[in-house]
């Protein structure tokens, strides 16, 4: 029987999706295309290096583990899987042998993340499969990280055919990080603040069993974005090395600008993703009929939430002009400590967008009126005054138990 | 000196949501340099115009145009 990233990884306890100590998190091509850019746009940054070296480490470290563990597995075959069934497009790992080789695919979560959101590029996008693609292939052979290196030669978002890389045993073009640490993951108290009349847990259950895999292109069509099943420390990674850099060079009043960008590609992804599950035939016929109440949708879509492996998430209380958040395990707060300890600022960038999205599409979006999720619609919403506002009362990466957020209006 | 809030108003008008912050982590280095500490809250609780030297009001503008994607026509205040 073939791999199935499906099997056995999600837990139901926190909410979290987890393959050889990778965390995986169910993220769009808004998010991904928006997050890269907003990095990028800070030219004076080299940030391809951190942008390839952050998809080579969580590959490098997931597949190694994994084939340590299970030695029978055929190597070329898992990785070539795991890029497909996780929605990042096609790279068919039997096109090289130990000493590398030139791989092309036609098939590109990033390309058409690209094309979709922005039209086209000036020069190659793809350096998350550029980092999984010379990470598995250093795993695979049992190479050292340090010695093997990756070009992307062609882009499909530069309007290339193809996409083409190009891997060789030299050493390393892309930044190499220390090892992570293990963290320990918080103990979620039982349920006692969802409504009653609401099956919070068994919608979360409902979507997490969703077999949300890539189709034979490797690409994740569902609730009108294309998604991803993206290594949270991949995010996590670009974004507080981005962050790190930026202060290095500008001070502390670079984060200040920068951060704004990281919770607005929270902000874009909710309002997407979100909006397309609560518009969706499965929210219709699974979960409508539950709900009384604009809060009740609030509730339900957090729900939702914490299927997408993004750890716990919960609301305290919910009514038209504000509502209270916490989440238990957030994956950025997870990240940071594991890569750089105890942070001095909050750094749940995601989670403060994605909170506010939620409380922007059900009380100013209308979502229940289903409108259609388009850059004019979103323009036009999120120009006015009247968007919610938000702020962290805590969070798990400065010390904290949890991370609490409020969101209100202005 | 040349004001540039009409610059960041004009994105603000034209661009997408987050089109001033865009700008600013665009041209960061440069307003390091010049000491100059910008967010988009201060130039949107900002009435007066804002002079800044010629060379960094070339810089916010080129940027700008990247991130609205039309050019900013200076002789136009309406733009």
């Amino acid at each position: 029987m073939g791999f199935n990233l499906l099997e056995g990884n999600y837990n139901l306890d926190t909410h979290r999706f987890v393959l050889a100590d990778e965390s995986m998190v169910l993220h769009c091509h808004h998010y991904n295309a928006f997050l890269q850019r907003s990095i990028q746009d800070a030219e004076y940054i080299d940030s391809k290096p951190f942008l390839i070296g952050a998809s080579a480490e969580a590959a490098f470290d997931q597949l190694s583990a994994l084939f340590k563990k299970n030695i029978d597995l055929d190597r070329s075959k898992v990785a070539s899987e795991i890029f497909r069934q996780a929605g990042f497009g096609t790279l068919d790992f039997s096109q090289l042998d130990k000493n590398g080789g030139t791989l092309k695919s036609n098939s590109s979560h990033y390309a058409v993340a690209w094309k979709a959101k922005f039209t086209s590029s000036n020069e190659a996008v793809n350096h998350f499969a550029s980092g999984y693609l010379v990470g598995s292939f250093a795993a695979i052979y049992n190479h050292d990280l340090k010695s093997v290196s990756v070009v992307q030669s062609a882009c499909m978002a530069t309007g290339a055919k193809e996409d083409i890389f190009i891997v060789s045993l030299t050493a390393s073009n892309f930044s190499i990080f220390e090892k992570r640490k293990a963290v320990k993951i918080q103990k979620v108290p039982e349920d006692t603040w969802s409504p009653n009349h609401l099956p919070v847990s068994v919608i979360t259950k409902t979507v997490a069993a969703m077999p949300l895999l890539g189709d034979i292109n490797g690409l994740l069509p569902v609730f009108g974005v294309y998604l991803t099943r993206m290594y949270a420390d991949y995010y996590n990674r670009i974004s507080f090395e981005f962050e790190r850099q930026l202060t290095e060079l500008v001070g502390e009043n670079g984060p200040m600008v920068s951060s704004s960008l990281f919770i607005e590609a929270g902000h874009v992804c909710a309002f997407n993703t979100f909006g397309g599950i609560m518009t969706s035939v499965e929210w219709d016929s699974l979960i409508k009929s539950e709900l009384k109440s604009k809060e009740d949708w609030v509730y339900a879509m957090v729900a939702c939430v914490s299927s997408l492996g993004w750890g716990t998430w919960t609301v305290r209380d919910v009514s038209e002009k504000s509502a209270s958040f916490e989440i238990f395990n957030d994956y950025e707060s997870i990240g940071y400590q594991r890569m750089y300890g105890k942070s001095d600022h909050p750094i749940s960038y995601l989670a403060l967008g994605a909170a506010a999205g939620i409380m922007d599409l059900v009380y100013l979006g209308d979502v229940i009126d289903k409108p259609e999720f388009t850059e004019e619609f979103y323009t036009k919403l999120f120009k006015s005054d009247s968007t919610f506002e938000f702020e962290f009362e805590s969070n798990l990466a400065c010390g904290d138990p949890s991370t609490k957020i409020r969101v209100f209006r202005k | 000196m040349k004001d540039v809030k009409n610059i960041f108003d004009w994105a603000k008008k034209y661009g997408e949501v987050k089109a001033v912050d865009r700008i600013l982590v665009k041209v960061m280095i440069q307003l390091m340099r010049s000491k100059i500490i910008l967010t988009s809250k201060q130039l949107d609780n900002m009435e007066e115009s804002l002079e800044l030297p010629e060379a960094l009001y070339d810089s916010i503008k080129i940027a700008a145009e990247a991130v609205v994607g039309k050019v900013f026509d200076e002789s136009c205040e309406e733009n």
